[in-house]
């Protein structure tokens, strides 16, 4: 469906935009692009220091009813947004899709986000894929890295991509970020790094949230998690009203929260976890579950949260070296919670429940 | 045939503008010499009336214009954009411009004699201009030299350096642009063309809209721009797109249209609104 006007056809091939600016209150330093219905193919470009002082949309920003957006072989270094949106590029969409390959965003800068993608309110289809990219030492206020955000119904798919050393410097997400505002995402994260993030309040590697009925369908698989810093789930924190979220054949090492879930926080409300063929090994959180913290709904206390097939080992936290878990089901299947010398201290798992 | 003495410099055409034609009283009064070989063949050759200073064969009092330099005379072959005035005819001592067979003093007589399209080509230097076109059949608008670097295309500080609208393609080719002004595109303003600009330098380009490039494109005919190996430096925008703006949509059928961008470089530009260089505003 289109709204009027125009089919229009961006192609950037081999170009390089550096230092360009916004000077007032707009935005998109390097290039701003707002069809009603369109398509925007950039390939082999550099996209570096540009600058938005205040205003929104970073170096590039897309807009439209129904766009098809393909990035593949880019660059995003240093660019600056110094309020309001993403550092690098911003896709806001009511259709369509957007793809990006073999991208590097590293060293920007911003309030929130370096690469945002947002399908806004409408009963139509957004996929996103992000395949083979890294994001590397960008920094902002929140969502340091990737953003995914629905208001309507998003598909997304991010794929060999790396999160490295990306710094949520007040708040949360790190690494990446989804949010639901009224809508809901299927997400499939798999073959990705997530290592020295460092988040000042949730989610180092993987911030997830939903509001209201959102509901976000999260599935991680074979992705490694080591090193990652936060307050509150330093690897991942999930919070959830429903839907469902699984993680499989996945690694947590190494990782530090200040306060709770070294490796993962979990909110599950009332929804459904699922934790196959995960590894936790040496998380540390300060104050409550060393690998991982599930605070469910007090209310219905009908979330769940089931482990199978894992190991769970030398893991520390003041209550719950293994797992805390709050007002929600822990089960446990065939999974390894340490002995001797890979126990967890001072036990296994805390619970409690009203 | 292209000229290869391109070296000289703006200085050098300024002052063979100013200072055509030359002053023929100033000339001795001798009688001509042999006329040179490459000289037309089966024009009667005028009577002798003084000194040939140069030995070309002919005197001031022929028509000499230069009677120092015996490659300039009335039947010497006009060589294009290189200073000189070769077959004494009062123009190409300072050429802007070359249509067709033809030297002009300015871009803009070069245009008009342009209409029904054609190659224009620009004589190297740096040449103030505020041109615009309307071409009916497609446009090219190239430096001589094939230089970009030594082919500068500048600002009044009036409008755009060069408007073009109506329903013909241009071409753009090895040209620069600089330090042009005006509300829609400092550089170069279009509407409702196709564009090609190749190895096109646009530099220091003020506009409301477009600090460089401004194109509007509403007509229901799909339309492509394509900017390939293009250097967009320090243009600024008070509104929308730094480097360049491209409005379409309001067109009664909705048509696609494409903008490409190859190999190109957008450095240091600047604009208040959206599109610090590039900013792509459809209506819809």
């Amino acid at each position: 469906m289109r709204l009027g006007g125009d089919l229009v056809t961006l192609e950037i091939e081999g170009s390089s935009f550096e230092g360009n600016s916004i000077t007032g209150n707009g935005g998109s330093a390097a290039v701003h692009f707002s069809p009603s219905d369109g398509v925007a193919t950039i390939m082999d470009s550099a996209f570096t220091g540009n600058q938005v002082s205040d205003g929104y949309q970073g170096a590039i920003g897309v807009s439209g009813y129904d766009l098809e957006v393909q990035v593949e072989g880019c660059s995003f270094r240093e660019n600056i947004m110094g309020q309001g949106g993403p550092s690098a590029m911003y896709v806001f969409m009511w259709s369509g899709s957007a793809s990006f390959q073999d991208c590097v965003f590293e060293g920007n800068q911003a309030q929130s986000g370096t690469l945002m993608l947002h399908i806004d309110d409408t009963p139509s289809l957004a996929e996103f894929s992000i395949v083979d990219s890294s994001f590397l030492g960008n920094t902002a206020e929140e969502s340091a890295g990737l953003v995914l955000s629905s208001a309507g119904y998003a598909e997304v798919r991010v794929e060999g991509c790396s999160f490295e050393e990306n710094v949520a410097y007040e708040d949360f997400g790190a690494g990446l970020t989804t949010s639901l505002n009224d809508g809901s995402m299927e997400a499939e994260v798999s073959d990705c790094i997530f290592l020295d993030n460092k988040a000042e309040n949730a989610g180092a590697g993987i911030y997830a949230s939903g509001d209201g009925d959102d509901a976000l369908t999260l599935a991680l698989s074979d992705c490694s998690f080591e090193d990652n810093q936060a307050y509150n789930g330093a690897g991942m924190y999930l919070d959830l009203e429903t839907g469902t979220a699984s993680i499989m054949d996945s690694v947590f090492a190494d990782y530090y929260a200040t306060s709770r879930g070294g490796a993962l926080s979990l909110y599950p409300g009332s929804a459904e976890v699922t934790l196959t063929n995960v590894e936790f090994q040496d998380n540390k959180a300060d104050t409550y579950g060393g690998a991982f913290y599930v605070f469910g709904d007090s209310e219905t206390q009908d979330a769940s949260v089931t482990i199978s097939s894992g190991s769970i080992l030398r893991n520390q936290s003041a209550s719950g070296g293994g797992a805390r878990v709050f007002y929600a089901r822990l089960e446990s299947q065939d999974t390894d919670w340490g002995d001797g010398a890979d126990d967890n201290e001072p036990d296994d798992v805390a619970t409690c429940k009203a | 045939m292209k000229s290869a003495a391109f070296g000289f410099s703006l200085a050098c055409l300024v002052a063979a503008c100013t200072d055509k034609p030359s002053d023929s009283s100033a000339l001795p009064e001798s009688p001509p010499g042999s006329p040179p070989e490459d000289s037309a063949d089966s024009a009667p050759k005028p009577a002798d009336t003084g000194d040939d200073a140069d030995g070309d064969g002919w005197t001031a009092a022929d028509g000499d214009c230069d009677d120092s330099d015996a490659t300039v005379h009335p039947e010497a072959a006009e060589t294009f954009c290189d200073g000189l005035d070769s077959d004494c005819d009062g123009s190409g001592a300072a050429a802007a411009a070359v249509y067709l067979d033809q030297e002009y003093d300015s871009l803009q007589e070069a245009l008009d004699a342009a209409v029904g399209g054609g190659t224009v080509q620009v004589c190297p230097g740096s040449w103030t201009a505020e041109a615009s076109a309307a071409p009916v059949q497609p446009l090219t608008l190239a430096s001589w030299s094939g230089s970009a670097e030594e082919t500068v295309l500048l600002g009044t500080g009036g409008d755009a350096i060069l408007s073009v609208a109506g329903a013909a393609e241009l071409t753009l080719e090895d040209l620069s642009f600089a330090e042009g002004s005006g509300i829609y595109g400092g550089a170069l303003h279009i509407e409702d063309i196709p564009l090609t600009a190749r190895r096109v330098v646009f530099s220091e380009n003020w506009a409301l809209d477009g600090g460089a490039v401004c194109a509007q494109i509403e007509r229901s005919v799909e339309t492509t721009l394509l900017f390939e190996e293009c250097f967009f430096e320090a243009n600024v925008a008070s509104s929308d797109g730094g480097a360049m703006r491209i409005g379409t949509g309001a067109d009664a059928e909705p048509t696609v249209h494409t903008v490409r961008v190859v190999d190109s470089h957008f450095q240091d530009n600047s604009a208040d609104g959206l599109g610090g260089a590039c900013g792509w505003v459809a209506t819809w």
